[in-house]
């Protein structure tokens, strides 16, 4: 699949594009927006290098409607120095961004299947698009299930759009925080809680799970020890990524470039890699 | 209430109960009582003797413990799970209050009377001892990586100022 964009002059080159809107999701987690005039195509689950001249450059994975044309948003944590600067920057400021790059979410293997999407904190931004194709395309899948897990009350990402989705008929929204407050009526506890209470059929479900490793780690066993084949499980994998396109080696685990093999990977394809301590 | 066959059924159903042997299963149905709850109600108090265990068939349930901030939720229980785990270990009190968040149908065990019987057994004896340690190993885990605090980023070994 050629993953390069319409007007990209080199896989390595970075096209200028202004910010022309942005929001706080959380203290340290905003969205910037980007008018593409219908030339950036992406599917669910692919990522962008964005840059800021001087200061350095970041994968982010894209967590807009993909089948919105006229605009693409990305959204971040400010957590290092490149994401601390992009998030001082605001409308009319101009990044630079080149891609998208890697492997989108396998939509259609969960065609006449439950589809489970499992969030864990920041790892519902990129699993955001994929939910807007999933809808899109809702008459494709059976039951439709996302559950998410949060550090805290206060960190729950896209609160308009986890309320808008659980109001909808065709689709089940769980979510769990690891620290309740007082006023929070909600789960808590660990979001492999929430695995263990899904109602899905384990020979006909597939799911795509993104959040830190360890948590997808345990999703994964909780899945699996509900009867679902790693076949049918996908990852979101992360690690430190320069090039995007599987030069580098930087992104490299084992033999895959996560930039250009990933970063979706299935779970009987990666878990071997997963075992490996400190790799 | 469900007769003591159907009971045997309907636990064989369960995760938790799964691949237990028929006449253990008949033990437990023979302990066993339908239970409904409404919701608010505090159905375990901390502090108070433990002497049984919640199967959740509806509802959901709140662990929690009274601090200075309020009542703070410690874990959630939902369809499946099992409410209580304290009767087995000494000194057999509730280690937090259980409270009804929504209208619970559970069944209830009364874990005396079962314990008893089931010392006549030892295969029962340590196949229910055995479930339960796996419970309990499992929330345990759970807990471990709640304090790991994994949904956190690294802390930043920047000297930036942050602008919010």
């Amino acid at each position: 699949m050629d993953t390069l964009n319409a007007g990209s002059v080199s896989a390595m080159l970075p096209s200028a594009f202004p910010i022309v809107d942005k929001d706080w999701e959380l203290a340290d987690t905003y969205t910037l927006h980007f008018a593409t005039d219908g030339a950036f195509d992406f599917d669910p689950g692919q990522m962008v290098m964005i840059s800021q001249p001087g200061v350095g450059e970041v994968p982010i994975s894209i967590s807009s409607n993909p089948d919105v044309h006229d605009r693409m948003s990305l959204t971040i944590r400010g957590s290092g120095s490149v994401t601390r600067a992009l998030g001082r920057l605001d409308y009319g400021d101009v990044v630079g961004i080149r891609g998208p790059y890697g492997t989108p979410w396998p939509l259609d293997t969960a065609i006449d299947q439950d589809l489970m999407i499992i969030a864990g904190g920041i790892g519902l931004a990129p699993l955001r698009s994929l939910i807007y194709r999933a809808l899109a395309r809702r008459s494709d899948f059976r039951n439709l299930t996302l559950l998410y897990g949060s550090r805290d009350p206060q960190s729950l990402l896209f609160e308009r759009e986890l309320h808008e989705w659980r109001g909808r008929f065709d689709m089940e929204v769980e979510i769990t925080v690891d620290r309740s407050s007082p006023e929070w009526m909600g789960e808590v506890g660990l979001v492999t809680s929430l695995v263990d209470r899904a109602r899905f059929s384990e020979a006909d479900a597939v799911a795509m799970v993104c959040g830190p490793e360890i948590m997808m780690h345990f999703v994964g066993i909780a899945l699996t020890d509900k009867g679902m084949h790693p076949d049918n499980i996908f990852f979101s994998m992360e690690r430190n990524m320069k090039c995007g396109i599987g030069l580098c080696g930087h992104c490299q685990l084992g033999a895959e470039f996560l930039c250009k093999d990933g970063p979706v990977f299935s779970l009987s394809r990666i878990e071997p890699l997963m075992k490996v301590e400190e790799l | 209430m469900s007769t003591p066959g159907s009971l045997v059924d309907q636990l064989a159903a369960t995760d938790f109960f799964s691949g237990m042997a028929e006449n253990e299963l008949e033990l437990l149905a023979r302990h066993a009582q339908a239970t409904e709850h409404d919701a608010g109600v505090l159905i375990l108090q901390r502090g108070r003797p433990a002497s049984g265990f919640y199967l959740i068939t509806e509802g959901r349930v709140a662990l929690q413990l009274q601090t200075s901030r309020g009542a703070l939720v410690v874990q959630t229980l939902g369809r499946g799970d099992v409410l209580g785990l304290s009767w087995l270990i000494a000194p057999r009190v509730w280690q937090f209050s259980a409270k009804a968040l929504t209208p619970i149908s559970s069944i209830h065990f009364e874990t005396d009377a079962l314990l008893e019987a089931a010392e006549q057994d030892v295969a029962i004896h340590d196949d229910l001892v055995s479930r339960f340690l796996g419970l309990m190993a499992k929330r345990l885990h759970s807990t471990r990586l709640q304090l790991l605090d994994l949904y956190q980023p690294a802390v930043y070994q920047g000297t930036d100022e942050w602008i919010r």
